[in-house]
Order: structure tokens, then C-alpha cells, then sequence
């Protein structure tokens, strides 16, 4: 008898029992493959951004109409803080969202302790995401070489650039000292290398001579180690951005518009306005080694570098808008510290923490966001990494001394402390004797100096070794040029106390 | 001869070392002083030996002459000024412009030494003296520059 093949009721009844289950199984695969799409962080440091000196932030010159256009359709922080006054302590509190009391990267190539090579953003958001590094500033680059194990792809420091004077070997994790002694020590400006050494930096020279002409760029404020070209570099890494449908956390740090200030042709006739820098008094701790006129004129140089590096950053946006990113990205453009021009000071190796050495931008775009909102209570660098961490529905840590931005489930709360701090010529495995700090409270602000003796002021000025303050009304003052200490004493006192708390916690740094 | 390239390259790192390390005793632990100086001391070690082979080639290609027959003298001289001039170009920081004309002084100071004073017994023997002596560099520098690149060597592949 042959075998009955059309299908039965009973056959029906049993089909149908499985239908549910493969439909469970077809939805886990989908997950599986990735069809649960997370959204891509795109972080964007400029180097030795001041927010003083952007149009976005109220400065008289247009020097950044294009990151006016990027914030038309963000979140502006207006009062954002470094955590430190250069590179090496402000880009380790963005990575790893605590102050430099307690990652202790606070000198020239310097590095965070051993207890935070793992608490840092690309090791917290885990391989879920591709992550992506890359910077132009060597101290940047031994801390991307630090987090290297949680980095998936770590591009050259020379990446687009035309010649390099600088050792890395981005592979070289874990023996990143090396960079340190080689371009610190053997193959510096002044190498210690007799033979290498000066072959080497001549061999720079002669290179880096041939490839300029003198019609084409100035460069003001220093021979620059990497030789680059601005449109270059931010076009070539605009291309590098992952296209992959999983996920990615880029982390480009630009090193413009950092000194030495490279003129193009099409920037260096802007602002021949009559607009003049407020003149302020020398301040004790500078080295007061330049006059107001140079100051305005090197302040000039700076905004015209400045515009130029705001055209490159047009086209790198107009990249990611034209490829979909504005769609399916966070976009953060911030800085790693300002740029003083002011009290004697040039740049930003100073232990000065007025606003322009440490009030920096940051403009955050969410996905599909098309309208610009505006917070204007104080916030700091280590709010970037918690909130991320929290866009990407991972657990904030305990030791993170960041709190969720305004905007992304934070809240403007007036009354928070934020500090800023410089203790470059401190020890980082004891206490931190010289030391400046500026705790933010609301709009006040309190800056505090401590262990100075070297500096020409302080040899007449024995208070900046016992301990300095100074207390400014930002709202009211934002040059900071009316001291309020002996005016405004219980406000002063309740401030001196909460900074001097926050201080002596930072002594016990073991248990940080 | 060689103690003379060792004298200049090593002299010149380990002053730059003592000027350093001050600021590094203020943000480096002992241990990382210690590799850093291992890393000096290496590099040391190899462009001793590379300005060492430089000198070394005529001779080989040549040896019967003037350069090999009055080697000591003449290598240890022309090295000398070699690596002085390198010294100075540091120390003045000078500009591109300028190294044509620190060159134009190397050549008139060695052809100074290798016509003509060379020519001066008491001056020859005075060179010869001192090039001698400075072999006591080779024996107290040497060692540690091979242990440090040992050192370096292990560490890369044990770490």
C-alpha cells in the first residue's frame, strides 16, 4: 500500500505547534546578526580650544561660524570646564571622567596610574562597539597607547601628515616609556642623542624647508614636530570614520589649533578689525615674557589658526551629514583645555586658571536632532565620559567623578562644585604640594594657589606658597578682574572650605 | 680611536641626563629613571658603533693609505671635530641656514690637523696620548651599555 503523502489534520496540529518557536528563532537570529543597531559616538577634541575666543560663544570675531552651524542643531554647554590646563591632565579627566587628583596624569608626558589604564571610556563601553583613537598631540598619544588594550584601531600620530619628528609605535603598548625618553630626551629639540639625534632634526628641518614656500604658509610660534596640512588631516580622518553597520566610538583629537599657528593665504587678512583684548594686570605667577602688544598680536594669530581649523571643521561635518551620521550618531566637539593670552601668560603651560586657559566648548548632537539647545550652569570634562556611558546603557562606575549632562538626564543644578586643576610640577605619587585650583559654584568662582616659590612674583609673595585665593563673580565679571575675597567674606569662606575639602581628600590618593 | 666617539656621544647624553633629571625626580619613579637611562645607554651603544664602522670603511677599502697608516691620529681627529661641531650646532641651536657655515669650519680645522699639525711631533704625540687614554671610557661605559641592551631586550619579550 503506498504511503499517503497530503498532509493530514493531525500533521496540521503538529506544523502548527512550531510555528511560534520559529518565529522566537527567527527574531534571536535577527539579534544575533546585529539587527538591534546601537547608535555611533563620534567624540571631537580640538586641541587648545579656548571658548573665549569663538564667535559660538559670544567673541566679537567670526572666528567659527561653522561650529555655529554644527550647534544649531545640538546642545551648547555654555559654562563647560576642563579638568586640567593642559593636554596630558585635561584629555585623561574627558577619558576617564575623574580630576587629576585622582588619574594623576598631571605632568609633561605624563601618564595615568596603573589603576586607571582599565577605568577609562573605551575599556567601559566594551567591544560592543568599535573603537577608534587617533590624535595628533603626542602626550594625547600616550594615553591612547595606555587604554591601547581596549582600542581597536589606533591610528599613527602622522596619519595625513606630511613629515614627523616624533617616535611613536603605536604598537608598542606597553612599553610606552620609550616615547617619553625619545621624544622627551634622546630625539627632543635639543636631543640628547649627540650622532641620531642631530641628524635626525636636521634631517626634519631640511625636510619640513623644502615643503614650504614662503608664499604659501606662515608659521607662527614655533617650529611644529608633525608637519601638516589642517584640510588634510581633518578630510583624511573624515573618510576613516567606520561606515560598518555595528556600532563605533571614534575618538579624533586634532591637534589645531594648538601652536605653532599655521597661516593660510585664505585666513591671514581676517580680523584686521579694531577690536582690542582687555588689558589685565601681570599676575605673580607668570613669566611675563611678552608685551601687551605682542600678546594681541600672537592672541590675532592664534583666531586666524582658529578660523582656519573652523573651515577644516566644516567639511569634516558636512562629511558626516552628507554620509548619515547627523542620523544615527552622538556628535561631541569639545577641547582638552583653552588658551591663555592674558596676565603675562602665553599658552596654556601655566598654572593660571582663568577662564581662557580652562573654559572650553562642548556641543553634543544627538541622533536626528535639529534644533539647538542652550545650558548655561556650570560643567566639567568629567561629565563626557558618565554620560556616554549612559547613552550606551552602560553602568556608571562609582569612582567617576562625572555626573550626567544636562540634557541627556542630568540636571542644571547651581549649587555643584566643578574644579579645574595644574600640578605639573608636582609628584604624582605623593601629595600634590604646588598646586592651582578653580572650584566653579554656580557663578562664582575661587581660585586657589599653593607650594609656588620659583615663580618671580611668588619670590616677593610668600601667601602663594601658604596658600592664595582668589574669588570672581563670572556672571558679573567675566574677565575676572575685580577680586571679591575680601568683599564677599562668608561667600568666600563657605568656598575656601569646600575647596580645601575637596584638596585634603585628594592627599589619601591611594584610596581614590 | 674609539674611546674618543665614546668620550662625545656618551659625554654629551649623560650631560643632557644630569640636566634633566632634577625635573624627572619630580615625576618619575626610580625604576622609570632607571629604564630611561638603559634606553640612553643603548642608544649610545649602537651610534658609537655606527660613527665607529663610518671611520672604519676607508680603512678597510683602503689600507695602505695615509688615512690607515696614521689611523689613530687621523680618525681620532677628524671624529673629534666631527662630533665637536655636532655639539655646537646643538648648543647654539642653530638654523638650517647656518650648518653650511659650521661645516666650512669642520673642513678648515681638520685640514688644519691632517696637513699640517700633524706634521708637529709633540702635537701628534699629543693626540695620540689622549686618544689612549680615553680607552678607560671604553672599559666603564661599555659594560653597562651591553647590559642595559640586554636589560631592554628582555624586558620587550617577557613583557
Amino acid at each position: 500500500m503506498r504511503k499517503s503523502t497530503s498532509l493530514n489534520r493531525r500533521d496540521i496540529l503538529k506544523l502548527g505547534m512550531f510555528a511560534p518557536a520559529s518565529m522566537m528563532l527567527s527574531k534571536a537570529s535577527q539579534k544575533i546578526k546585529g539587527g538591534t543597531k546601537k547608535l555611533n559616538i563620534i567624540v571631537i577634541v580640538l586641541d587648545a580650544l579656548t571658548a573665549s575666543s569663538m564667535s559660538l560663544y559670544g567673541h566679537v570675531r567670526q572666528t567659527t561660524p561653522n561650529m555655529e552651524r554644527f550647534a544649531s542643531k545640538s546642545n551648547v554647554y555654555h559654562s563647560h570646564y576642563s579638568g586640567g590646563t593642559f593636554t596630558t591632565a585635561g584629555t585623561s579627566s574627558l577619558l576617564t571622567g575623574t580630576y587629576p587628583w585622582k588619574h594623576r596624569a598631571i605632568n609633561l608626558f605624563g601618564y595615568v596610574t596603573e589603576k586607571y589604564t582599565n577605568r577609562n571610556i573605551f575599556n567601559l563601553l566594551g567591544s560592543e562597539y568599535f573603537r577608534t583613537a587617533f590624535t595628533q598631540n603626542p602626550y594625547a598619544d600616550i594615553l591612547l597607547s595606555q587604554f591601547g588594550a581596549s582600542i581597536d584601531r589606533h591610528y599613527e600620530i602622522d596619519s595625513f601628515a606630511k613629515i614627523n619628528l616624533y617616535s611613536h609605535d603605536n604598537n608598542d603598548r606597553v612599553l610606552f616609556e620609550k616615547y617619553i625618553y625619545d621624544d622627551s630626551f634622546l630625539y627632543a629639540e635639543n636631543p640628547a642623542s649627540l650622532f641620531f639625534g642631530t641628524l635626525k632634526k636636521y634631517a626634519y628641518e631640511f625636510k619640513k624647508d623644502r615643503l614650504m614656500t614662503p608664499a604659501n604658509e606662515k608659521i607662527i610660534g614655533g617650529v611644529p614636530r608633525l608637519f601638516f596640512s589642517v584640510e588634510d588631516v581633518f578630510s583624511g580622518m573624515a573618510g576613516e570614520v567606520p561606515a560598518s553597520p555595528d556600532s563605533s566610538f571614534v575618538y579624533y583629537h586634532f591637534y589645531p589649533p594648538h601652536q605653532p599657528y599655521i597661516i593660510s593665504p585664505e585666513v591671514e587678512n581676517l580680523f584686521t578689525d579694531a577690536w582690542e583684548h582687555v588689558n589685565k594686570p601681570i599676575h605673580s605667577l607668570s613669566t611675563n615674557a611678552t608685551t601687551q602688544e605682542e600678546t594681541a598680536e600672537l592672541l590675532l594669530m592664534y583666531e586666524r589658526y582658529l578660523a582656519r581649523t573652523d573651515m577644516a571643521f566644516g567639511s569634516f561635518i558636512n562629511h558626516l551629514e552628507e554620509n548619515g551620521y547627523f542620523e544615527n550618531s552622538y556628535i561631541i566637539l569639545t577641547s582638552d583645555h583653552g588658551e591663555l593670552f592674558e596676565r603675562g601668560a602665553i599658552g596654556h603651560l601655566t598654572p593660571l586658571v582663568y577662564e581662557g586657559g580652562i573654559h572650553i566648548p562642548l556641543i553634543v548632537h544627538s541622533p536626528g536632532q535639529t534644533e539647538r539647545k542652550n545650558f548655561f550652569t556650570p560643567t566639567s570634562a568629567v561629565d563626557v565620559m558618565p554620560t556616554l556611558l549612559s547613552i550606551a546603557n552602560r553602568d556608571i562606575p562609582e569612582w567617576c567623578d562625572g555626573q550626567l549632562l544636562p540634557g541627556f538626564g542630568g540636571t542644571e543644578d547651581a549649587t555643584r562644585k566643578i574644579f579645574t586643576m595644574d600640578a605639573k610640577l608636582s609628584t604624582p605619587s605623593q601629595e600634590l604640594k604646588i598646586i592651582s585650583i578653580a572650584m566653579r559654584q554656580g557663578n562664582n568662582k575661587l581660585h586657589y594657589f599653593k607650594g609656588f616659590t620659583d615663580y618671580r612674583g611668588a619670590r616677593k609673595n610668600d601667601s602663594y606658597r601658604r596658600g592664595k585665593f582668589e574669588l570672581y563673580n563670572i556672571a558679573n565679571d567675566p574677565h575676572e578682574i575685580t577680586d571679591l575675597l575680601d568683599s564677599q567674606t562668608d561667600l568666600a569662606s563657605s568656598m575656601k572650605d569646600s575647596l580645601l575639602q575637596a584638596y585634603d581628600q585628594s592627599k589619601n590618593f591611594n584610596n581614590l | 680611536m674609539y674611546g674618543v666617539i665614546i668620550l662625545f656621544t656618551y659625554g654629551w647624553t649623560l650631560y643632557r641626563f644630569v640636566w634633566k633629571l632634577p625635573s624627572w625626580l619630580i615625576n618619575l619613579t626610580i625604576k622609570e629613571i632607571f629604564i630611561g637611562l638603559c634606553y640612553a645607554l643603548t642608544t649610545n651603544l649602537f651610534e658609537s658603533l655606527v660613527v665607529l664602522t663610518i671611520i672604519l670603511i676607508p680603512a678597510l677599502i683602503f689600507p695602505n693609505s695615509k688615512w690607515s697608516l696614521e689611523f689613530v691620529f687621523r680618525a681620532s681627529t677628524f671624529v673629534g671635530i666631527v662630533l665637536f661641531t655636532f655639539i655646537r650646532i646643538l648648543k647654539n641651536d642653530a638654523l638650517i641656514n647656518d650648518l653650511p657655515a659650521y661645516g666650512l669650519y669642520a673642513i678648515a680645522a681638520t685640514a688644519l690637523l691632517q696637513f699640517v699639525l700633524i706634521k708637529l711631533n709633540w702635537f701628534h704625540n699629543l693626540i695620540i696620548g689622549f686618544a689612549e687614554r680615553t680607552i678607560v671610557f671604553i672599559y666603564f661605559l661599555l659594560p653597562p651599555s651591553l647590559v642595559a641592551a640586554f636589560f631592554l631586550g628582555i624586558r620587550r619579550l617577557w613583557i
